[in-house]
């Protein structure tokens, strides 16, 4: 190992708390520069962690926010200098981080900003319209799916989850008296050009986009959504996802492409 | 063409730098923020690009680490170098990664000969995967260590020479350098080889409350101190005019504010250029 790699490994240890290795290259051992580094590091990923959950933050207010990323953080450090992608583990942690017990909602709040965020900087790609959708007219509907457009997310939750994330996104969110109720929900992020849109959805619709997420013929996508396997419905599923710019091409099973 | 003075482009300015003249007016941002696929951030910065000129500033490479550059990030940055062809691509003489994990800092490191063996090594392969010549940033340090073959000035100018690589000179780094290791600031920035400098940054800082302020930080959150205004002089009377970033990534003030601090840079560059033309006349 060369010394620069143990000078490197030398000081990550004394930014995790132990200096003894590091020791033999410190002027000063009680020099605060060492602290400037670790405040430096660990705020940067907390910073980033804040910019992505802000309704997490919001809700739990910055101090306990600040504490747990740095929880996360410490086991999970950023594996990449661009921090866009960092904390998409950090829902399912925050779940099951004891100080959360009795908020088991965060959780599915930071979902949410995670699904915000992915859709923000998610590809561009063209949306189809309502005039293209005739051309479904012209295809089997056994052998066409439509194709969702890279930035759009959606979720299931079992209680009023999505009403309360949607609640905390206006400018003067309601810091108290929402009242969570158990029923589903489900929610649909889009992104038009300059900003993500959220709107809650219906369960078939849900359905429908699950399915075509997954490459599902329009007739079985249909199926799923409408549970009896009719398509009676489907021109209001298909209208909800196409008002929301949910499709960016209808695509023939067998590989050739229609829109 | 006379060098002029740009800024920091954040997300909370991006209309009014779309609506800035383009007279000389150039932005910066860290290529790390662009690293997504799509989205407003780079409908933006496409948008302003097609006005101004840009400036790519990494803050990821980790050149001063003991392991080859990380291939995929070097990927993305050529992927961003290519897109917006930036004027300026630039890096720090820092270390930020060790294996698989990113420590979001620019860390410091023993100028040693066989440092400077692997610092130019790394250069080398980013230049060549890049397909162009970078600029380099001296780092701003807390840490007085031992183990130092050289001094920072021998360190860049043998990377220079070595490795074909500029120099950007961050003044507020220098400041705040030599004041947490007790260096002379004013003799570094006269002695900084010239020829390579391609860029200069100017920032604020302030001081560490915490050890009862005899560390400086160097935050971008504050306006350009007036030493740090003074050392920008003294270096540009001696090196002649240079592109110089108005550098701000945190407490951002309104953009005409920062316009403000640009135009003071832009002033000096301008009295650069007076006066070396002036003595050029009475040769």
């Amino acid at each position: 190992m060369s010394e620069l790699a143990r000078f490197q490994d030398a000081f990550i240890a004394a930014l995790q708390g132990d200096a003894s290795d590091l020791e033999g290259w410190l002027q000063d051992r009680d020099s605060p520069g060492l602290a400037v580094y670790r405040n430096t590091v660990r705020s940067g990923a907390i910073d980033a962690l804040a910019s992505i959950f802000h309704t997490v933050q919001l809700m739990v207010g910055v101090d306990w926010f600040r504490a747990a990323a740095s929880e996360f953080a410490a086991g999970r450090p950023p594996a990449h200098p661009s921090m866009l992608n960092y904390g998409q583990d950090f829902p399912k942690w925050l779940t099951a981080f004891p100080p959360a017990a009795d908020t088991p909602y965060l959780g599915s709040l930071a979902q949410m900003d995670w699904l915000w965020w992915e859709a923000h900087f998610a590809a561009e790609a063209d949306r189809i319209s309502g005039e293209a959708i005739q051309a479904l007219q012209e295809c089997d509907l056994a052998q066409c799916t439509l194709k969702l457009h890279p930035a759009v997310r959606f979720a299931r939750f079992n209680q009023t989850l999505a009403s309360l994330w949607l609640s905390h996104q206006r400018p003067d969110p309601a810091a108290s008296g929402f009242a969570i109720e158990d029923r589903p929900e489900h929610v649909l992020f889009t992104r038009e050009q300059q900003s993500v849109r959220t709107v809650l959805i219906d369960g078939s619709t849900y359905d429908f986009l699950s399915a075509c997420a997954e490459g599902a013929s329009l007739l079985d996508a249909a199926s799923r959504a409408m549970g009896d396997g009719t398509i009676a419905s489907l021109p209001g599923v298909l209208w909800t996802g196409l008002e929301a710019g949910a499709f960016a091409g209808i695509k023939h099973l067998n590989g050739g492409g229609l829109s | 063409m006379i060098p002029t003075a740009g800024l920091s482009l954040k997300p909370q300015h991006y209309a009014e730098a779309l609506a800035e003249p383009a007279d000389g007016q150039w932005f910066e941002v860290h290529p790390e923020n662009y690293m997504c696929e799509g989205g407003p951030r780079h409908r933006w910065l496409e948008a302003i690009r097609e006005r101004h000129p840009l400036s790519l500033h990494g803050v990821g490479l980790s050149l001063a680490g003991a392991e080859d550059p990380e291939i995929n990030h070097l990927a993305a940055l050529k992927r961003l170098v290519d897109r917006y062809e930036p004027f300026v691509v630039s890096e720090h003489l820092a270390w930020s990664r060790r294996g698989r994990v990113y420590h979001p800092d620019l860390l410091p490191f023993p100028r040693t000969e066989s440092a400077l063996d692997r610092i130019v090594s790394n250069v080398d392969q980013a230049q060549d995967a890049l397909g162009r010549r970078i600029l380099i940033e001296n780092p701003s340090l807390y840490l007085a260590l031992h183990g130092h073959e050289m001094s920072e000035i021998e360190f860049l100018s043998e990377l220079v020479d070595r490795a074909g690589c500029g120099l950007l000179v961050d003044v507020n780094n220098v400041f705040v350098s030599a004041n947490n290791l007790g260096f002379g600031a004013e003799a570094y920035v006269d002695a900084i080889p010239a020829d390579a400098i391609g860029e200069i940054h100017l920032a604020g800082h302030r001081p560490d409350e915490k050890v009862g302020g005899d560390l400086l930080i160097d935050t971008h959150g504050e306006p350009v101190s007036d030493a740090v205004w003074s050392l920008y002089n003294r270096l540009i009377s001696r090196i002649g005019a240079r592109a110089t970033l108005i550098e701000r990534d945190d407490n951002i003030p309104a953009f005409h504010y920062l316009q403000a601090e640009r135009s003071k840079a832009n002033a000096i560059l301008n009295q650069s250029h007076t006066r070396t033309v002036s003595e050029y006349i009475h040769v």
